[in-house]
């Protein structure tokens, strides 16, 4: 009886308790004492009245609440029962209890706990004129006592600007406006933050503010089985206090209406004079319109200053391609270039893929082998003329010593983009003609390569893909990069994806 | 290197649209400021910020006929 009487305040040998209560509360009464603390009896009897009193008191911690608030069952005696017992379900589901740990703002347990926390908060928030001792019962009356805490909803009424908790003074603003509106938001935060993502009139994603999303939550919560398209029914008549008999007449007209497809406006659209602000929003909107398209047309204005070909046999540039492209491509070469050159011409697997300027001359090239019967084809590397190929190391073909944003670098770029966009055009045609037997992988060697820093973003290869010996496609026969590959079937990738 | 003429112009107009760009930044931050300060919309500031808003888009589809030429004279 002693274990009773000192934890929980109120309780004397001559109340008469029901045999059940009783032994429920020597139980409670066990853990109390553990914990040297002690609660008003009309709170406990409150719990067991719900069958919550276990959930209360398994795995709770008092520390913080017991350090925090010394003198409240002598503060909280001098008011109605109603009170305490309000007083206490906002605590508990503030977290004041709870040994949940406080999550970081990117979701990390810290090791801070939750009745730490939310303790600190509460006492801040009593010193408030608001949330004084008084007036607890007429705000949380309608609370439910199984109402779980959210650190989402403590970081939220903990907010403070200068000496102002900003979002108190918001759900109290609001809950003069909507009785109950306070506990509905604490006991459902995360569906009430919720209504800040909406769209806007264009259908562009906008956060919108508190105040209002919250005021949409609750409006749009307070009739039952509301379906999504009839929310803003929900959110008018509730503002209106409408009851939900009304709601539903005004949901099935409507539905009515849909269903019999009768026009939303008799001139079949909308007609409505605009506001300044709607005036400038729809310039602002047409604005950015032009400006993405002008954009757009720079840029493929800027790419088109490269274009691709894939050189035909029959242009005899072909035998000498190395004096357009500064490399041993020709005819009369004393290097490998000789055999790229003459195969280019005769061999029935080989084509020139060349890149020209805006003047239309030819400024770089690849040569291309294709391997019909196992679908893969491999470049043996890309050359680029001279003019192209300034503050290049000399030691070192491909390497320039220039910033990857310098006006040259964006000039490589730009003549890499259009051997992609050659390559890509003819995956395409190429698998469109050969469906049974498509390109599954194009490689491109690095040896002399004079687009090195663009090639290297791509993955390198394991085991090189095979040519000819014959072809003497020498840059290709150290390192070769993926350039393009088909990862499964069906689902082609575009030539360039794989750069990282 | 040296620029052809269709290049120089193709230069140029990126500029201009990029100024445009910038421009329109501005008046979007003026127009959320004013919202910010719940300023009235019947305002005489809001009337001078939509000829605003109106002359910078104006010239944006200025430039982007000016690109469209540019893309015209170079294919035909």
């Amino acid at each position: 009886m002693e274990k009773l009487t000192k934890s929980f305040v109120g309780f004397n040998d001559s109340l008469s308790l029901e045999e059940e209560t009783l032994e429920r509360l020597y139980k409670f009464a066990e853990i109390l004492d553990k914990n040297k603390f002690s609660i008003p009896l009309v709170y406990a009897e409150a719990l067991i009245e719900n069958g919550l009193e276990e959930k209360f008191y398994t795995n709770a911690d008092f520390r913080f609440f017991k350090s925090e608030f010394r003198n409240i069952n002598d503060v909280l005696c001098n008011f109605p029962k109603e009170e305490i017992i309000d007083f206490f379900k906002f605590a508990n589901s503030l977290g004041c209890f709870s040994t949940e740990k406080i999550r970081d703002k990117r979701g990390k347990e810290t090791e801070v706990l939750l009745a730490q926390k939310a303790t600190t908060v509460l006492a801040r928030l009593l010193k408030t004129e608001q949330l004084k001792i008084g007036n607890y019962h007429n705000l949380f009356a309608s609370m439910p006592f199984e109402t779980d805490s959210n650190q989402e909803f403590l970081r939220f009424i903990a907010l403070k600007d200068k000496d102002k908790f900003q979002n108190l003074d918001l759900l109290i603003a609001l809950e003069r406006k909507y009785s109950g509106v306070f506990c509905k938001i604490m006991g459902n935060f995360e569906e009430a933050k919720s209504f800040r993502d909406c769209l806007d009139e264009q259908g562009k994603p906008i956060k919108i503010a508190w105040e209002e999303a919250l005021e949409k939550y609750y409006l749009s919560n307070q009739y039952e089985g509301v379906a999504k398209e009839d929310k803003d029914i929900a959110e008018v008549f509730a503002g209106k206090g409408l009851s939900q008999e009304v709601f539903e007449q005004a949901v099935n007209l409507r539905r009515q209406a849909k269903e019999n497809h009768t026009p939303e406006h008799l001139l079949g659209e909308s007609l409505q004079e605009e506001t300044i602000l709607q005036c400038i929003e729809r310039i602002k909107k047409q604005t950015e319109t032009e400006l993405i398209f002008g954009k757009q047309m720079i840029e493929e204005l800027y790419d088109k200053q490269f274009t691709y070909e894939w050189l035909s046999k029959n242009d005899p540039r072909n035998s000498i391609l190395g004096l357009f492209c500064s490399c041993c491509s020709t005819i009369t070469s004393r290097f490998y270039g000789r055999d790229i050159a003459e195969y280019s011409v005769i061999a029935e697997d080989i084509q020139n893929l060349v890149v020209r300027n805006t003047k239309g001359e030819i400024i770089a090239k690849g040569t291309f082998y294709l391997n019909k019967e196992i679908g893969y084809g491999v470049i043996n590397d890309f050359e680029l003329n001279k003019i192209y190929r300034n503050h290049e190391y000399e030691f070192e073909h491909g390497k320039y010593h220039v910033d990857i944003n310098s006006k040259e670098e964006e000039e490589r770029k730009m003549i890499f983009k259009a051997f992609q966009r050659g390559l890509q055009a003819f995956v395409e045609k190429y698998n469109q003609k050969n469906p049974k037997n498509p390109i599954k992988q194009i490689n491109v060697g690095i040896g002399c390569n004079k687009l090195k820093r663009q090639i290297e973003t791509f993955r390198k290869e394991s085991g090189n893909l095979s040519i000819p010996y014959e072809y003497n496609f020498q840059d290709a026969e150290e390192e070769q990069y993926i350039l393009y590959q088909e990862k499964s079937i069906g689902k082609n990738k575009e030539v360039g994806e794989d750069g990282r | 290197m040296k620029l052809s003429a269709s290049q120089t112009k193709l230069v140029g107009l990126t500029m201009e649209l990029d100024l445009k760009a910038k421009e329109y930044k501005i008046l979007c931050e003026k127009l959320a400021k004013l919202k910010e300060n719940n300023i009235d919309e019947k305002n005489v500031i809001f009337i001078q910020l939509k000829e605003e808003f109106w002359q910078n888009y104006e010239e944006i589809v200025n430039i982007n006929k000016q690109i469209k030429e540019l893309e015209k004279s170079k294919s035909s």
